[in-house]
């Protein structure tokens, strides 16, 4: 080793002043206890410098398995650099007149990956810097091999490395001054991204300083320790980052779900919809053909037969023939709307007939909807009860009532005619009474005639609702 | 009435109409239409105070021509004849202007009767087109702030409670006696009614078309 060139303080391990000044070469000689102390920390700091290869290799496995996260190597290698300089394994196998060269290279990976590594913390990537900090760390070492004697041409690569690693410093704390959120959080990941790379910058440009001149104190452990802070923390973000990756992707597979549900009601919607439109036209069209076809002829034979018969059939089936047109809607009628249909034809059919007719609407306005189906049949039923009354009772008055129960809607005709005749002990199947039964029974409801020679007739629909 | 318009496309029952029409009205000139354009032909020419009219007719629907009698000859009375009972058809011609509808199946008494009763100012209303009636004008207060509306087009509290009551399946003549109101006024409510269901119709329609932009706009 030329004795010309001044050493820095070759004091790192055991009985190193590892925390305190390196450059006080005096504190070696200090008193019993303190060296103790000194011990204490010198095992601490042994400890912390041990852990780094190991960190190292896991750090780089890492970045091996997960393309992203290649800048953990950046750490490994500034680790790995960290090491060899702590152990001074370089002093026992290099050239004395390379040694300068070597401490240069390991400083400048170590610098530059460092300097790198914290830029991309702090989300201040550039191209520039990226390309210039790995090309010093090949030409500065270069500068003590040239052999040009000289205290400047010893000192310019360490104060180069050293200026620029300021440089690379007061950049990322300038841009980072300030967190972008105010609150305790933001603060925390603040110093986490730009506190803990700036001062590892800040121990390892002192480290770089002492390179020039040995006087300037600077602390390895303690850089050591930023390193695997420094560790942590990536892999702490690593760790969120997986997180919360799975976090969205458990969110994006259920908003996926939320979607695909959605898409599917809205084309079931749609189909409904569609199904509801053709259903509509088919009936238009089948109404209309009904009544330009059958409507018309049946009308034709209503005014031209001679028979009064078979115009009346005719009448009744033209009517029959809208009923059905009607009932062919499917959609459902409110059962005051109907009330007042079949008030307003019975009223006026017994009118005609000049029978009293007595109906009394509903006192309360009762919400119930009925089917369709259910509308025409019951038409149906008071249509064939009142022709009843009209051509057979001979009845003057004629009561209508209409309730609506639990559940049921009751029309209870009464007449005060001569009642239904019995033939063969059952009454009349003449006078539609089967065709009404019937027609109820469909409805899963009843009719009930009671009828007696003198007595008129009352006859019970029941329909459920 | 002096000029009857008789639109009807089946010959038999034009024929039919026609002996019940010089039944009613014995002097009367009928002009006997079985198209929609014959009759929109003709009413230039000559005028009515009476006109039968079909609404399913081969080219057409019979709403055209009460819409041009509306608009040509406002005194003319269209009446509806058709075999259509459900409001989806007869609501439509009642907007355009007819002044009531009689079913054509009718036995004869009743046909001429009920005609007799329109020409003197007295139209039938059933409950379906009386809530028909009732809806419309809901809507269009809903629609449109009171004052923007002709005042003539709104309904009196009269018309409406006599519109609640047809829709509950009362006849006119039972709400009559219910209001304590002689059929003549009855009727003149009910004639109010259609009355002012054009008026508003049409102002609909007018206010729809400005909406479209068919005026251009100001």
């Amino acid at each position: 080793m030329p004795t010309s060139l001044p050493q820095r303080p070759r004091a790192w391990l055991p009985r190193a002043v590892a925390w305190g000044s390196g450059c006080a070469s005096g504190a070696v000689q200090a008193q019993g206890l303190r060296l103790n102390a000194d011990l204490v920390l010198g095992g601490v700091a042994e400890g912390i410098l041990t852990l780094l290869p190991g960190l190292a290799l896991a750090l780089t496995l890492l970045a091996l398995m997960h393309r992203w996260e290649r800048r953990l190597v950046l750490l490994a290698l500034a680790m790995v650099g960290w090491t060899l300089m702590a152990h001074e394994l370089g002093g026992t196998w290099i050239r004395p007149s390379h040694l300068q060269s070597f401490e240069l290279a390991l400083m400048t990976t170590v610098g530059g990956a460092v300097a790198l590594l914290g830029l991309r913390e702090a989300g201040l990537q550039h191209p520039g810097i990226d390309v210039l900090l790995p090309a010093q760390a090949l030409l500065l070492p270069l500068v003590p091999l040239l052999g040009v004697p000289g205290e400047a041409v010893r000192l310019a690569p360490w104060l180069v490395l050293a200026a620029e690693l300021l440089v690379v410093t007061g950049w990322l704390l300038w841009m980072r001054r300030s967190p972008a959120d105010p609150g305790w959080a933001s603060w925390r990941q603040h110093a986490r991204i730009v506190g803990l790379p700036a001062l590892l910058l800040g121990s390892v440009t002192l480290h770089t300083l002492q390179g020039a001149w040995p006087s300037v104190p600077s602390w390895p452990a303690l850089t050591g320790l930023l390193m695997i802070f420094q560790a942590v923390s990536l892999l702490l973000a690593f760790a969120g980052a997986r997180h919360q990756l799975e976090h969205q992707l458990v969110q994006m597979e259920g908003r996926l779900h939320e979607r695909l549900a959605e898409a599917e009601r809205h084309h079931q919607q749609q189909a409904e919809q569609r199904l509801d439109q053709v259903t509509e036209r088919e009936r238009k069209r089948i109404a209309g053909d009904l009544h330009d076809d059958l409507g018309a002829k049946l009308l034709t034979i209503v005014h031209t037969s001679e028979s009064e018969r078979i115009s009346t059939l005719a009448r009744e089936a033209l009517e029959e023939m809208r009923l059905s047109v009607r009932g062919l809607t499917g959609k459902p009628v409110y059962l005051m709307d109907a009330i007042g249909d079949w008030r307003a034809e019975v009223v006026m059919r017994l009118g005609q007939a000049n029978i009293e007719a007595d109906w009394l609407p509903l006192e309360d306005d009762v919400v119930h909807t009925l089917p369709a189906r259910t509308y025409v049949q019951t038409t149906r039923i008071l249509r064939e009860a009142i022709s009843n009354t009209i051509k057979h009772s001979e009845a003057g008055r004629c009561v209508v009532r209409c309730t609506v129960g639990d559940g049921f809607f009751q029309i209870i005709i009464q007449d005060n005619g001569r009642g239904i005749p019995v033939a063969d002990g059952r009454l009349d199947r003449g006078h539609g009474m089967a065709s009404m039964k019937s027609r109820a029974k469909q409805m899963q409801g009843q009719c009930l005639v009671e009828s007696g020679a003198g007595w008129g007739t009352v006859i019970r629909l029941t329909i459920p609702l | 009435m002096n000029h009857i318009l008789l639109l009807e496309d089946l010959s038999e029952i034009r024929a039919w109409l026609r002996q019940l029409v010089h039944q009613v009205f014995a002097q009367a000139q009928v002009t006997e239409c079985a198209r929609v354009q014959d009759a929109l032909a003709v009413i230039p020419r000559q005028r009515f105070d009476l006109a039968l009219v079909d609404l399913g007719l081969p080219d057409g629907s019979g709403v055209t021509v009460v819409e041009a009698l509306r608009t040509q000859q406002p005194e003319a009375q269209s009446v509806i004849v058709t075999i259509h009972d459900d409001d989806e058809h007869l609501f439509p011609a009642l907007q355009a202007g007819a002044f009531g509808y009689v079913l054509k199946e009718q036995a004869r008494e009743l046909f001429v009767d009920q005609l007799q009763r329109i020409s003197q100012g007295e139209p039938p209303l059933s409950p379906s087109i009386a809530r028909k009636v009732i809806a419309h004008f809901a809507q269009q207060a809903r629609r449109a702030p009171p004052q923007s509306f002709m005042p003539d087009v709104q309904l009196t509290e009269r018309e409406s409670e006599v519109l609640l009551r047809v829709a509950k399946g009362f006849t006119l003549p039972e709400i009559g006696v219910q209001l304590g109101l002689s059929r003549h006024t009855i009727a003149d409510y009910v004639k109010q009614i259609y009355r002012k269901l054009n008026v508003s119709s049409r102002a609909e329609a007018a206010l729809e078309a400005q909406r479209l932009g068919l005026f251009g706009r100001s």
